[in-house]
């Protein structure tokens, strides 16, 4: 369960927007992280629903887009996306010369909607 | 009112882990982030670590564990300074977590920290603590298929140990794909096939441990 640990990280984060421009409600939290970060959507849902049962980031919604892993394949030179299923065979051409490129974004937080 | 942030959730452990290593800097300790499933081998592989290498560096331990001071207790068996950090639930180590260890160590008379984590493939690679390399195991039993599968640890690794070699056979562990798929991840990978168990493989490990650490020794302190 290291969504709890980025949870109460992202809640620092959040207390100190809060004391530095003066807001006092939360009402959506946008995230981006990497496919291959391992963090898990509904964990997260489920620890920071667990972390705010009142304070200023209760009800609030959290947004969180996936960014895409991406790998080379050195056969056809071509980038692709994977999709779940076996990432290190190139779709195009079936190659197993590959290199995984991008997906390892850490957790961010973007934006926040606040009142 | 919308606010733009942009801020990475684990700026804060990573100021924490970065402080961490400019300690280790200068006290000149090389620090080890050992991480692997539960069972794959993290406590015998320390053990033989530590009984190759003693004479010829000095070195700690931190046990990394939910619970329980199992680990710790072996390793203080070899007569080696451990400390057991009981996460008490959380499934990885943090910088913070091994900040409060220090206090524990005589670093002057330390050369090689080997910090053991929580046995788990995911969480422990996304937390720093402040170590030279992480090194990771994969035992034979637990599959070919898993550097596909939990691709961050692999990617994270300096190192890659393919432990209980000598069980493939009996596991139909598929070398050469777990090899493929790890240097997909990551091509600079360094694997090492080894057996803890009747220590086939282990040489080439602790050449390259010894090699680390006498160029980290004599680097000037830099990583």
């Amino acid at each position: 369960m290291h969504e709890l640990s980025l949870i109460q990280s992202l809640l620092t984060i959040i207390e100190e927007h809060a004391k530095q421009h003066g807001f006092n409600k939360v009402n959506q939290i946008n995230l981006s992280c990497g496919r291959l970060s391992s963090v898990e959507p509904q964990a997260l849902d489920f620890a920071f629903k667990a972390l705010t049962p009142s304070g200023i980031c209760a009800g609030a919604r959290l947004d969180l887009t996936i960014l895409p892993m991406k790998i080379h394949c050195f056969a056809c030179n071509q980038e692709y996306e994977s999709k779940g299923t076996n990432p290190t065979t190139c779709p195009h051409c079936r190659g197993d010369q590959v290199m995984v490129t991008s997906g390892w974004q850490e957790l961010q937080l973007l934006e926040l909607d606040v009142d | 009112m919308k606010i733009n942030v942009v801020k990475n959730i684990l700026d804060a452990n990573n100021r924490i882990a970065n402080d961490n290593r400019a300690f280790f800097d200068e006290k000149k300790v090389f620090v080890l982030n050992l991480m692997s499933s539960p069972g794959a081998g993290k406590t015998s592989l320390v053990e033989k670590t530590i009984m190759a290498l003693r004479e010829r560096f000095q070195i700690g331990v931190i046990e990394g564990d939910i619970q329980d001071s199992y680990d710790a207790e072996r390793i203080a068996k070899l007569d080696i300074p451990v400390v057991q950090i009981n996460t008490g639930g959380a499934c990885h180590l943090d910088g913070n977590m091994i900040k409060e260890t220090l206090p524990n160590f005589d670093f002057a008379n330390l050369d090689l920290l080997i910090t053991e984590n929580v046995g788990n493939l995911v969480c422990p690679a996304e937390f720093k603590i402040g170590e030279n390399a992480k090194i990771m195991i994969l035992s034979t039993p637990e599959g070919a298929d898993k550097p596909a599968k939990y691709p961050l640890m692999f990617a994270e690794s300096s190192v890659l140990l393919i432990n209980k070699i000598d069980l493939a056979p009996y596991v139909d562990f598929n070398l050469a794909k777990a090899r493929h798929d790890a240097h997909a991840i990551n091509p600079e990978l360094q694997i090492f096939e080894v057996s803890c168990k009747d220590e086939n493989g282990l040489d080439k490990w602790f050449s390259w441990l010894a090699q680390a650490i006498e160029d980290f020794q004599q680097g000037g302190g830099k990583g």
